[in-house]
């Protein structure tokens, strides 16, 4: 772990953070909410950064690159007012900062509380956090407000992953005890899964995520899978510059959300990078067509969609899940 | 157990038996994260890269799965690095299991000392003899078919430099080019058979060492007053051939007769039968590469300039001119193209006959010079007795040596064993125990830095001969190894009944 994590330092000391204080993004875009599909807002603050990214930080994570340490509070209430300003009353309001919105570090409490004023009108308001800064305080606080609904990234239920590939920083018992607190006060969870960490084979990966989906599914009310994509000055891009990783295939996302798909809550995907070289993708020739099954499933929560998807590169892909572990390297997957 | 070597590649028999293939699904299985290999299981750990401190797997006391070899490969002066170091930190004696391998890597991958492997590659892509190539038929099992028996036939290397792949050839030749004094080590000094196929074998380990024994350890027959340079034949030893004898009817005066050839550069007759003189055999068309007339040229001048005559004849093909200049600056009298009248004419001016029985004892004490670097004063005021098929050589009413012709090698009695032991030259230290048959690699303490597979060796306990025999295992096995034969015992001293 110790190796890990020097190795993840070294590489971001070569990422050139610009002084900029504006909002990263700002977008609209499709999203379930409770069983139906509804317009959703999406803001991507920008901030001091995620207090663990000072530490070592996540191996595929390359939001640091976004943040600045000199961020004030000012600035921070700039930015809320200029997402507002594009704000057309969607139903749901997603909140990321690179980091945790619940740190008062990151971003102090009076910034978190102006948020939720700005976008009270929302049905649903979004927010991201690691485990360690949900606390009973700041859920009973959530929880008056009433429309908040905690994201959490636990990426994997299983801690030799977390703790050996991504260098999570926290245990899969950090997830457990956050989502309880969070229970006590009613507030809906939505648990983010990762695809494909580094340093596994593509069945290995397939079959984590089916496992750590029906881990979240415990605590949650929507899991999303992320499939990997590959981060400026991350460990994961430096072993994929060298030809050592391969973002998960589209169909392997395919696989995870049609063995999910009988558990009770709406398992989604919406591939960052879908169909790229640096996210997920097949053979080029059907992930457009992969990529619209998947979010056609991930809105309407119906199988069918994802049914008789097929494509000569499936062959190959099921040739790597079935023999890639025999290889003892992942050079070969691509 | 190890029972030959080639080279770092080896045959081993007992529970595993390699070189070996094994079947994925069959042999080997991933039940979960468990990883089963035949009989064995084990926890498959997180995977990290070379450059991570990937580290090899440990699968029992003897097996190591080396995993990445994929990824190593890309850069190869560092894979063959990182091999030979793994060899040289887990033993010469643990078996490697490369996994995922693509199969026609596989000769070249046993000649670098792997293993083991399986057919896990070829159930994601295919492979030809060429590389990589859609739907083609399997392959493993006929590489590995190909390598074992390549392997025991002592061809391995032909197999591997015969092979059109360019990793596969960045290997061979940076093994050739870097690790040629550890591979030497594995060489058999004796072997059936040596193809030159390719250039590659200029390079050879044993082709090598033939050049650098000359030069370390041989010396003219103190007879040898006239040189006569002529050429190989196709045919070997070259004495037998039909151009040979036809040749040395014309010779009129004891010449020693010196051949000039490709890969060896320069065989002195007298060693003729020695490998891989007797067993060497390379494509002619009558047309000399660059690389092949720069080794001859090279060998030439230093022969010219270490040893003395008082005339030398060349007796050449022309196609052999680039070797002019070298012999005019040695006064040479050239003959070009098989002129036999000259031939006759100008050996029969110098008059000069050696008695058959000097001729032939100084010719042993050139062949026990060249074979074992020392111990040729032995053969002073010696007897050679026998037809040459069974030729025996005695002292003062003792058989200090036989000769055994189809190795070309002299082989030991009691007292020439004893000299051995003597000049600290293989011999083999053992336990105290009386040898009888074959003396195994656990009963022995030390050996001397000279001993190859096939080479006569004395065993000795402490200062007192035991027996003698042929090595069966390079020194470095006998040290290094638990179990395998190392000496087979021909003769012996005292038992313990």
């Amino acid at each position: 772990m110790e190796d890990l994590q020097k190795f993840i330092r070294e590489l971001r000391k070569r990422a050139k953070r610009e002084d900029k204080r504006n909002l990263i993004s700002v977008w609209s875009e499709k999203d379930r909410f409770q069983g139906k599909i509804v317009d959703s807002f999406v803001i991507i603050l920008r901030t001091k950064g995620c207090r663990w990214a000072y530490h070592s930080g996540c191996s595929m994570c390359g939001y640091f690159n976004d943040t600045n340490p000199r961020m004030k509070e000012e600035d921070l209430i700039n930015q809320i007012n200029e997402a507002f300003e594009k704000y057309r009353n969607e139903d749901v309001v997603k909140v990321f900062t690179s980091g945790s919105f619940l740190d008062d570090w990151e971003v102090p409490p009076k910034i978190q509380n102006a948020l939720y004023d700005k976008f009270s009108s929302a049905k649903r308001i979004i927010v991201e956090s690691r485990p360690e800064y949900v606390t009973m305080e700041k859920a009973k606080e959530l929880a008056e407000r009433g429309n908040i609904m905690v994201a959490l990234g636990l990426e994997s239920a299983n801690n030799e992953t977390l703790i050996r590939r991504i260098n999570k920083g926290f245990k899969v018992e950090d997830y457990v005890r956050a989502a309880e607190i969070l229970k006590i006060f009613n507030i809906p969870i939505k648990t983010y899964i990762l695809l494909k960490p580094p340093f596994m084979s593509e069945r290995q990966a397939i079959e984590e995520a089916i496992y750590s989906v029906k881990f979240a599914s415990q605590y949650s009310e929507i899991v999303s899978v992320n499939p990997m994509n590959i981060q400026n000055y991350t460990l994961v891009e430096y072993l994929w510059r060298r030809g050592e990783y391969r973002a998960p295939w589209l169909w392997s996302v395919v696989e995870v959300l049609k063995r999910t798909a009988n558990l009770d809550v709406d398992v989604v995907s919406f591939p960052t990078a879908g169909g790229k070289n640096r996210g997920a993708h097949n053979c080029g020739k059907c992930d457009e067509r992969v990529l619209k099954a998947i979010e056609k499933f991930s809105l309407t929560q119906n199988l069918a969609a994802l049914e008789n998807l097929n494509c000569q590169c499936k062959e190959r892909w099921k040739k790597i899940v079935d023999y890639e572990d025999y290889l003892w390297d992942y050079s070969i997957n691509n | 157990m190890l029972t030959k070597r080639f080279g770092l590649a080896k045959i081993t028999k007992g529970d595993i038996e390699t070189p070996l293939l094994l079947e994925t699904g069959k042999d080997i299985e991933f039940r979960g994260n468990n990883f089963r290999f035949l009989d064995y299981e084990i926890h498959r750990d997180v995977l990290y890269p070379p450059d991570m401190n990937g580290k090899e797997i440990k699968i029992n006391e003897d097996i190591y799965l080396i995993p990445y070899i994929n990824t190593r490969l890309k850069n190869t002066r560092d894979f063959v690095d990182y091999t030979i170091k793994l060899r040289e930190k887990l033993g010469f004696d643990k078996l490697f299991y490369a996994s995922g391998i693509p199969p026609h890597l596989i000769p070249i991958l046993t000649y670098l000392g792997y293993d083991i492997f399986d057919d896990s590659l070829e159930h994601i892509e295919n492979y030809s003899l060429v590389g990589r190539m859609d739907d083609a038929p399997p392959l493993s099992k006929f590489m590995m078919s190909q390598t074992k028996m390549a392997l025991e036939k002592g061809l391995l290397r032909e197999l591997v430099e015969s092979i059109a792949d360019n990793k596969a050839k960045e290997i061979l030749r940076y093994l050739d080019m870097n690790y040629y004094s550890l591979i030497e080590n594995f060489y058999p000094i004796w072997n059936p058979r040596l193809n030159a196929v390719t250039l590659d074998s200029l390079y050879r380990p044993d082709v090598r060492r033939w050049l650098k024994r000359l030069k370390e350890r041989y010396k003219k027959p103190s007879w040898a007053k006239y040189l006569l340079l002529i050429p190989c034949s196709a045919k070997k030893p070259y004495s037998i051939s039909k151009s040979h004898k036809e040749m040395r009817e014309h010779i009129k005066s004891t010449m020693h007769e010196v051949i000039l050839t490709s890969p060896l550069a320069l065989v002195p007759r007298e060693l003729e039968r020695f490998y891989p003189a007797q067993n060497y055999d390379i494509p002619v068309i009558g047309y000399w590469y660059e690389e092949e007339k720069k080794l001859i040229r090279d060998t030439l001048e230093w022969y010219l300039s270490k040893f003395e005559y008082e005339d030398i004849i060349s007796f050449l093909p022309e196609s052999m001119k680039f070797l002019e200049d070298i012999l005019n600056d040695y006064g040479a009298y050239t003959i070009w193209g098989k002129n036999y009248k000259e031939l006759e004419k100008s050996t029969k001016k110098l008059d000069y006959q050696v008695p058959r029985n000097v001729f032939e004892r100084e010719n042993f004490k050139s062949l026990a010079r060249f074979q074992f670097g020392c111990c040729e004063e032995l053969l002073d005021g010696a007897k050679i007795k026998g037809r040459y098929y069974q030729l025996n050589i005695w002292k003062d009413g003792k058989r200090i040596f036989s000769y055994n012709p189809q190795k070309g090698m002299l082989t030991l009695t009691e007292e020439s064993a004893k000299c051995l032991a003597r000049n600290k030259k293989y011999t083999v230290y053992i336990e105290n125990f009386y040898p009888e048959g074959d003396v195994f690699a656990a009963g022995i303490l030390n050996a001397t830095e000279d001993i190859r597979e096939e080479d006569e060796v004395a065993v000795v306990y402490e200062n007192e001969l035991r027996g003698w025999g042929i090595a069966k295992m390079s020194y470095i096995d006998m040290l290094q190894q638990k179990k395998g034969k190392a000496v087979k015992i021909r003769g012996k001293l005292k038992t313990t009944s």
